[in-house]
């Protein structure tokens, strides 16, 4: 215990400065534990190692622009930028959806479909990406959220929506394939077919918890 | 098995778009105690105490619309305390609402506020600590103490007690004025600074008394007078405004153990009136007698959840709620610079009292908060802001000392390394 004769209190622990008007305090025996524990600020522990990574992803992409430039530009350097770019973005959503693995795998499914897209866009759309790329992530997400929630023994209520929001997303490549776009129709049948067997199987074991959680999840 | 659910309350309900690092909505309740803490019986006494309060079991998810509560699974845990006070809880995923830690002899209850208000939380931890104590000295449990005076079926405690005091009549409520803010330097990563002060409660009551007030009512007066003296000249054109939270289970018929209260705000212009505590204690009581009245506490209560039940509001996806209910919510707290919460006596069994030295109870907040509770004769004020600055605080407990009463001073480092 310490003493503050400007502020007439005691003080608990052995502070050497008053708490409230930072003057020095007197010695008063008892207690001398600190009321708190210390706790030190945590910067964060993995900081050096993104930084590094930061520095060595974004010196390589300009790096790249800078020699795409000096043989007179041809604009590849413009594709890895923009690798570097999807990179971080899905290093981002791991990282920051680390505590919920099934929301992060939904995340990111769409994210790389997206950016899928985008790419064949911007490559001279040869439909690679709705023809394999789509129905490839849809399904290989659909088989790890099953693993997953095996070897994790998630309770069943943790992964019925991720899992619901996957089937739905692997209906997708049905709609593509009615309006024409795709080129080769079998990985986008496949698709479809295994989101209706693994929504058929889901409703045969799961029927109660899936209406339950719709319930709960959709309240107005 | 089906898992049980239940929609958040009314004043559940802003908290976890309105949470994050700089308010995490989380407050801290404690029990100090007279010996060292055994962690064993503490986590076998907190595994009985989630049977008895089956709403601590719950976990916040987002549904489309709306969060709601879910019957969570997790063990009855406790560790030793090595986080810094109020820190956060809900991180946006399935974890328990409240931590139980632990240091020296001092048990803590940390609770995110859309779990239950200072209430609620309050019993659970005397429940917690009267089974801990019977654990740990089961020659108390052979003499037979008399159980807790807390009467409420496992249905009463999970009641939505705004949701069953709805009657949707209300009158428009016109918005207070905005209110002067503190500013300043904060600490790093928006820590809170705590300040706990205890004093003798007869003694503050026979001073409050000789002014015909309350403790409360004391308490509020010095909190305005110790804010305008602090604040420069050019900030005086805003009136000083303290928001003090009610527990409507006074007023309407309850024993939930939610969220179940109200706030009423309680301002004085420092320029028309003379800054003398006379004169503010008298202000603040009359404000106090017009606000709560059951009328006025009802039309409060129905404004609030009038809101809720709005249809194009309920019908909104909850990804755009969002940042509206953050708005709104950051427009609606410009009317108060700080809070002042007193939780009351606490009243434990008689056999229990050697056992036990006091009870402090402090929150999380962006402005200024001065918590108050009472155990036997030790009064516990507990000050959090998420300033470094601590010339309120100092004033504030200068007044004290002022009246002759011995004050202790229990405060934690916010800004070390
Ligand atoms: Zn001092």
């Amino acid at each position: 215990m310490r003493y503050c004769d400007k502020c007439g209190v005691t003080i608990a622990g052995e502070e050497a400065r008053c708490p409230l008007c930072q003057s020095m305090t007197l010695p008063r025996g008892g207690d001398s534990r600190p009321p708190f524990p210390d706790v030190p600020t945590l910067y964060a522990r993995h900081g050096l190692f993104f930084r590094i990574l930061l520095l060595c992803t974004v010196g390589g992409a300009i790096a790249c622009l800078g020699v795409d430039w000096a043989l007179g530009f041809h604009g590849w350097s413009l594709f890895v930028a923009g690798g570097v770019a999807c990179l971080w973005l899905l290093l981002y959503i791991s990282i920051a959806r680390r505590r919920n693995v099934l929301k992060a795998l939904t995340q990111q499914v769409v994210v790389v479909c997206a950016l899928g897209v985008l790419w064949d866009l911007c490559t001279g759309w040869r439909a690679w990406s709705i023809d394999y790329l789509l129905p490839a992530a849809f399904m290989s997400v659909m088989l790890a959220m099953f693993i997953l929630t095996l070897v994790l023994r998630m309770p069943s209520e943790a992964f019925l929506i991720y899992l619901l929001l996957d089937m739905l997303f692997g209906l997708l490549p049905a709609a593509l394939l009615a309006a024409g776009l795709c080129r080769n129709a079998y990985p986008s049948i496949a698709c479809v077919c295994v989101s209706v067997i693994a929504f058929v199987a889901l409703l045969v074991f799961k029927g109660g918890a899936v209406a339950q959680e719709l319930k709960r999840r959709l309240h107005l | 098995m089906a898992k049980n659910w239940s929609r958040l309350d009314n004043a559940a309900k802003i908290f976890p778009p309105t949470s994050g690092k700089a308010d995490t909505r989380v407050f801290r309740f404690s029990c100090t105690l007279t010996e060292p803490v055994d962690p064993e019986p503490l986590a076998r006494a907190l595994s009985d105490a989630m049977v008895d309060f089956p709403s601590f079991r719950y976990v916040l998810k987002r549904g489309l619309f709306w969060y709601y509560l879910e019957e969570g699974d997790f063990p009855a845990t406790v560790c030793e305390e090595d986080a810094p006070p109020c820190a956060a809880l809900y991180h946006g995923f399935a974890a328990p609402l409240f931590a139980v830690t632990y240091y020296g002899a001092r048990v803590n209850l940390e609770v995110y506020h859309a779990l239950t208000d200072a209430t609620g939380a309050l019993q659970f931890l005397r429940t917690l600590i009267y089974r801990y104590l019977l654990l740990r000295h089961p020659e108390l449990a052979r003499d037979g103490v008399p159980a807790l005076d807390y009467d409420a079926s496992r249905g009463q405690r999970m009641d939505d007690s705004f949701d069953r005091y709805y009657s949707g009549k209300r009158r428009r409520m016109a918005p207070g004025p905005v209110a002067y803010q503190l500013r300043g330097l904060r600490p790093p990563q928006w820590r809170q600074q705590v300040i706990v002060g205890t004093a003798s409660a007869s003694g503050l009551l026979q001073r409050a008394r000789a002014m015909g007030a309350t403790i409360t009512e004391l308490l509020a007066a010095i909190l305005l007078l110790c804010i305008d003296a602090e604040r420069p000249l050019r900030a005086r054109r805003r009136p000083v405004v303290v928001t003090i939270p009610v527990n409507l289970r006074k007023y309407f018929d309850s024993a939930s153990a939610r969220n179940f209260f109200s706030v009423v705000n309680i301002g004085y212009d420092f320029r028309a009136h003379p800054a003398t505590l006379e004169a503010v204690v008298a202000s603040v009581r009359e404000s106090l007698r017009r606000a709560l009245t059951p009328e006025a506490l009802e039309n409060r209560l129905n404004a609030l959840g009038a809101l809720e039940r709005n249809p194009f509001m309920r019908a909104v996806p909850l990804f755009l709620k969002d940042p509206v209910m953050r708005l709104s919510c950051d427009i609606a707290e410009r009317d108060f610079t700080a809070s002042l919460s007193n939780v009351g006596r606490i009243t434990m069994p008689e056999a229990l009292m050697p056992f036990l030295e006091r009870f402090d109870v402090y929150c999380a907040t962006r402005k200024m908060q001065l918590c108050v509770c009472t155990l036997g004769d030790t009064l516990s004020m507990g000050f959090t802001t998420s300033l470094i600055s601590t010339d309120v605080q100092r004033r504030f407990f200068r007044a004290l000392t002022a009246m002759d009463l011995d004050v202790t001073i229990y405060a934690n480092h916010p800004e070390s390394r």
